[in-house]
């Protein structure tokens, strides 16, 4: 039993790891660069004890976010080799367990905005972080994502249901739930992240293409009143960037256009080659809005170009391809399903936060999986990257017995 | 199935990729030099402003009456006049002083920090000490400031996680401070690292006493001086929050000449100079007027009003009649120009001499007879009359009514009267009969257009905010509320003599004198820039008049101070190769209200009253709840008079002079004729008082020949 562990142990396959390694260390170094705390050391204000404990030595060293991060780096790879162990079916078979005591943080935090809890606060108008033990915190919404894409397989994986109108309606409703209380928080990123998740999986599970065709137009046609009646101001603004940042107008630039025009101007200014590593004004005079989040995509083409920019967008290409032949050479439809949801969760924020980079989708909270700072978002990621590999090991379902194995086999 | 949706999936994927790179190089490639200079903008600090001097006003000779003068600000760090950043501020000074500051050599921070405290709390009180001003006023000061930058703060709080530049700058807390103050501020102030006495510039009287109301004031913009500033588009030199600028007076009308262009320094974060501009001064601003012929004219006013059994006020008006040009715009009383903000408060309370109130352009007072100029030249031209009309002068215009309408001269020698008169002795007797008649003749219309004609009710061009249209009652103005009444016969013959709702200002009578000399009506001038321009519009047409109807009127006017029996005989002037033309006039006045008598009652009903000027200086004294005020009735009035009385008259003279062998009733030649209006508020008869202080005003300029000397537009 043990060898049997060992040995899928090994079958993590380079396909996936160096794609996912080359975005954590430029991640990392793009993050060590913006990190301030490193500077306000060298400051003549702030005094240096003498008696500085090794821990801030570090901290001081390297940057307090950069510290965290590569600490929620290991931690998550620890959480990927975990959730490697049980069968993925195994895992399966908890899916609609998980969704459930999922549902309940996701509840508590759209029951704060009318009782006033003591664990959850509220930063940046919105409610999205449990506060834990440790000074830590974490978002629910981020563990929904695999959550998610765990009961939709779980839901679709032997039906054919799904292939009338009517019979889409319990897939909707099961991710419909989850979407509204993380509108209430209110995070639009995120919710609108779980809608390709759905549709990708209903598609490459079989439904019927007019069906899902009817959805997505209906969808857009509702587009509008959506924007007029259920968007703030903010929202409606950020949605606005998309066709007035072509505006000649200076003080739209400098007021609700400015993060956009911040980001275009690192990208430009990184040029083909790129200033290089800790180099550029927008290292040096912190320039850029969200800059170790959101805007990360920015900062890395800034310091290494385009060359940088493409090398990232090879990395997940990368992650695509060796993730589809895990889906494709599957032959289970509920591991199929799995690849497929993990795949499109992690390449569609991917996309979304560098066209949110460039300006050519609405700027919403969204990070860049795997390279922006942020223990949630990496910690779901490399969960949901856990259960593609899970597949990926047990790849070899066939359909008669293996070799050696009976089954009066004790 | 499974094979092809991928491949739709795949597709999909590509289509997104492939824009993302597009607009990668589209960024990163194409557009790259677009972004480079934009880039290389992000690094420049916003520029920091360099004051510059405001214009001088000078008059005609270019002798200057207002001026900047380099001055200082007590400014103060942005982080000691707020409250909320202040600790952290402390502490980082608390660090720095503990290494270079002996006194607090190898202190703890927090001693540090906390005799840095009761620092802040001393240096407030050293300065208003040092100031001179209550200390309380400096806290509203700095209330005021951390207001404003708050405001900026709140406005772009979304996007900024730093310090505002206004939140780590030096906030003036004392502006134009001079002399003493400067020098102990640095030697006891400065030693706060708080501290700056920072150079700056203030307004300077030179020689602006008897032109204060004329010059009036510079202050901090508000909104609507913003909206409508002329140099909005120019960075350096449009109106910034805070700044001052000319709020009254020339100082608002010559804005746009006397304002500067302030200068710039652009730095780079390394603090080396990318760009600068050096400030420009503001341009100069020439008066038409005369500076002694000013205080010649304030001196006869001060003395004519000090002669009055109720003295008031008084006005008067010079002007060159060919051009135009103001030579002298004289209020009395006029009040301290350099201390006005201090004395402003008890200025305004002075509801008996009003000091504040420009009456030369400002106060619109019955001009009296001097409007029966107007009624002769209107009845002429309209050939109501001729000029040997005879009209008879019964002493009453109607024997059934008995006690109006009636002549002064029957008013003043029961029984008199002037008998038969024709147009040119009945200017020389001031005749009221004869005019109430050519009134009559006229009627209230007619007589209406020819006041307007002369520039009764409107501007004469001056371009200052505080001059007054006065007032022709038009059908369509007595339509109005709260009057709502029709013209009548009656009001032609009141109206016609000066009496009744119309109103004129001093300058508006003076330029009536100055009409009849030239025989056309012209807008004045006033004051113009250093290469020429006028400043104040002058493009209102000119209005001909009538020659022949004029000269009648001449004819007259020489008679009433040059002929035996006319009524402004005390004007004839001593120089003997000119005389005066004029007209007197005693208007009719009213007595100003002094003061209320005010009975309050608070909501529990307890009663008060209490004597004020205006009802809010009545509730000012109360705190909040304030009580009612339930009635109000005059307490004093000025002049004092007995109920059934009348107060003394306001005196007017106004006349032109020309010279001696100006044929009778001649267009006066061009040199030396100026025309003079003199009003006495309360003065009684303007024969009596007006015309020696006009006498006075003529002999001094035919002396001094104010004009000779070409004004002076150059530099000094």
């Amino acid at each position: 039993m043990l060898s049997e562990r060992t040995y899928r142990l090994t079958r993590l396959g380079w396909g996936l790891a160096v794609p996912v390694l080359l975005l954590a260390v430029v991640g990392l170094l793009a993050l060590h660069a913006t990190d301030r705390n490193v500077a306000a050391v060298e400051a003549p204000v702030t005094p240096v004890p003498a008696d500085l404990h090794w821990t801030d030595a570090v901290i001081s060293a390297i940057g307090a976010n950069t510290v965290r991060q590569a600490a929620f780096f290991i931690s998550g790879v620890v959480l990927m080799l975990l959730s490697l162990v049980p069968s993925y079916q195994k895992i399966g078979r908890f899916s609609y367990l998980l969704y459930g005591v999922l549902l309940v943080p996701l509840g508590l935090l759209v029951l704060d905005r009318y009782v006033d809890l003591p664990f959850i606060d509220l930063r940046q108008g919105a409610r999205r972080w449990i506060s834990l033990p440790l000074g830590l915190a974490l978002q629910p919404s981020e563990f929904m994502k695999p959550v998610m894409i765990l009961t939709l397989a779980r839901y679709l994986r032997f039906r054919s249901s799904f292939r009338t109108l009517p019979g889409l309606l319990p897939p909707f409703l099961l991710t419909l739930v989850p979407m509204l209380m993380i509108l209430r928080q209110p995070d639009l990123g995120t919710t609108l992240m779980l809608l390709p998740v759905l549709f990708s999986m209903l598609f490459v599970a079989g439904a019927r293409k007019r069906h899902l065709a009817l959805v997505v137009l209906t969808g857009l046609a509702l587009l509008p009143v959506f924007y007029v009646y259920g968007m703030q101001t903010y929202q409606k603004q950020r949605v606005e960037v998309l066709w007035k940042q072509f505006t000649p107008d200076e003080t739209w630039h400098a007021n609700q256009g400015y993060q956009l025009r911040q980001a275009l101007i690192a990208l430009g200014t990184g040029g083909v080659r790129g200033q290089g590593f800790g180099q550029g004004m927008f290292i040096e005079h912190a320039l850029l809005p969200a800059e170790h989040n959101d805007f990360i995509f920015a900062i890395i083409g800034h310091q290494w170009g385009l060359a940088g920019c493409v090398a990232v967008l090879i990395a997940f290409a990368l992650l695509v391809f060796v993730g589809l032949e895990v889906a494709l050479v599957t032959n289970d439809p509920f591991g199929r399903l799995l690849a497929v949801g993990v795949i499109v969760m992690i390449v569609s924020q991917a996309l979304l936060n560098m066209c949110m980079n460039l300006g050519l989708a609405p700027i919403t909270g969204m990070p860049l999986p795997f390279v922006s700072y942020g223990g949630s978002s990496l910690w779901a990621n490399f969960i949901a990257l856990g259960l593609l590999v899970n597949v990926a090991q047990r790849r070899p379902m066939l359909i008669g017995k293996p070799a050696f194995s009976h089954d009066d086999e004790d | 199935v499974f094979r092809r949706r991928l491949k739709w999936f795949l597709v999909l994927l590509g289509l997104v990729t492939g824009a993302v790179i597009a607009r990668l190089v589209d960024v990163q490639v194409l557009a790259v030099h677009r972004y480079e200079e934009l880039g290389a903008q992000q690094l420049v600090r916003p520029g920091r402003y360099l004051p510059t001097p405001r214009g001088t006003i000078r008059d005609r000779h270019g002798r200057p009456l207002l001026r900047d003068e380099p001055a200082s600000n007590i400014c103060v760090h942005y982080k000691v006049l707020t409250f909320t950043d202040r600790d952290a501020y402390l502490r980082d000074l608390a660090y720095r002083l503990r290494r270079i500051d002996p006194r607090f050599k190898g202190q703890e921070v927090d001693d540090v920090v906390l005799a840095l405290r009761n620092d802040i709390t001393t240096m407030w009180a050293q300065l208003a000490e040092i100031a001179g001003r209550p200390l309380s006023e400096y806290v509203a000061q700095a209330e005021v400031l951390r207001r404003r930058v708050e405001r900026i703060r709140r406005a772009v709080a979304p996007r900024v996680d730093e310090d505002l530049l206004e939140e780590t700058l030096f906030h003036p807390v004392v502006t134009g401070a001079g002399g003493d103050v400067v020098l102990r501020a640095r030697m006891e102030l400065e030693k706060y690292p708080w501290v700056r006495v920072v150079p700056s510039t203030r307004r300077l009287d030179v020689d602006a006493d008897v032109f204060a109301h004329l010059l009036g004031r510079t202050g901090e913009v508000g909104p609507t001086d913003l909206a409508a500033d002329v140099y909005g588009a120019d960075a350096l030199r449009r109106l910034r929050p805070g700044d001052h600028c000319g709020l009254s007076g020339l100082e608002k009308l010559a804005e746009p000449v006397l304002r500067g262009t302030r200068g710039r320094v652009v730095e780079d974060p390394d603090r080396h100079t990318v760009e600068r501009i050096e400030p420009i001064r503001g341009a100069d601003a020439y008066l038409t007027l005369d500076a002694d012929l000013q205080h010649e004219v304030y001196t006869y006013l001060q003395e004519a009003v000090a002669t009055c059994a109720d003295p008031a006020g008084g006005a008067a008006v010079v002007l060159d009649v060919e051009t135009r040009e103001v030579l002298a715009l004289v209020s009395y009383p006029v009040y301290h120009y350099a201390s006005y903000s201090d004395d402003y408060a008890m200025l305004r309370q002075e509801t008996l001499r009003q000091p504040l109130l420009f009456r030369a352009v400002s106060g619109a007072y019955p001009p009296g007879s001097t409007c029966k100029a107007i009624t002769l030249v209107g009845g002429l031209s309209e050939h109501v009359i001729t000029p040997n009309t005879p009209l008879e002068c019964a002493g009453q215009l109607r024997p059934e009514i008995t006690d109006g309408y009636r002549c002064w001269i029957y008013n003043q020698y029961p029984g008199l009267t002037h008998g038969i008169e024709t147009a040119e002795t009945a200017v020389r007797d001031s005749c009221n009969i004869y005019f109430y008649k050519v009134g009559g003749l006229l009627g209230p219309e007619r007589l209406c257009e020819w006041f307007e004609r002369f520039g009764f009710g409107r501007t004469q061009g001056t371009g200052l905010i505080e001059e007054s249209d006065g007032i022709v009652p038009t059908a369509a103005w007595l339509a109005e509320p709260p009057r709502l009444r029709q013209p009548q016969p009656a009001d032609a013959w009141n109206w016609a003599i000066g009496q009744g709702e119309v109103c004129a200002t001093p300058l508006q009578v003076a330029n009536v004198a100055a009409s009849v000399a030239a025989g056309r009506w012209a807008p004045v001038r006033l004051v113009r820039a250093a290469d020429g321009r006028w400043l104040n519009p002058t493009d209102a047409p000119p209005v001909v008049f009538d020659e022949s109807a004029v000269r009648v009127l001449r004819a007259g006017m020489w008679r009433v101070v040059n002929e035996h029996g006319g009524t402004g005989t005390k004007a004839r002037l001593t120089a003997n190769n000119y005389v005066m033309c004029g007209k007197t006039g005693s208007a009719q006045s009213e007595a100003v209200v002094v003061s209320r008598t005010y009975w309050l009652e608070w909501p529990d009903g307890r009663q008060e009253t209490v004597v004020a000027t205006t009802r809010a200086d009545a509730l000012a004294a109360f705190p909040e709840p304030k009580p009612r005020i339930v009635r109000s009735a005059v307490n004093e009035r000025y002049p004092e008079v007995l109920p059934d009385q009348r107060p003394p008259a306001h005196a007017w003279f106004m006349g032109f002079t020309q010279r001696a062998d100006t044929p009778r009733g001649a267009k006066p030649r061009a040199d030396h004729c100026y025309a003079i209006a003199v009003l006495i508020e309360y003065g009684g008869s303007g024969g009596q008082v007006a015309a020696p202080v006009a006498q006075r005003i003529a002999d001094w300029l035919l002396t001094h020949d104010a004009t000779s000397t070409a004004p002076t537009t150059g530099a000094d």
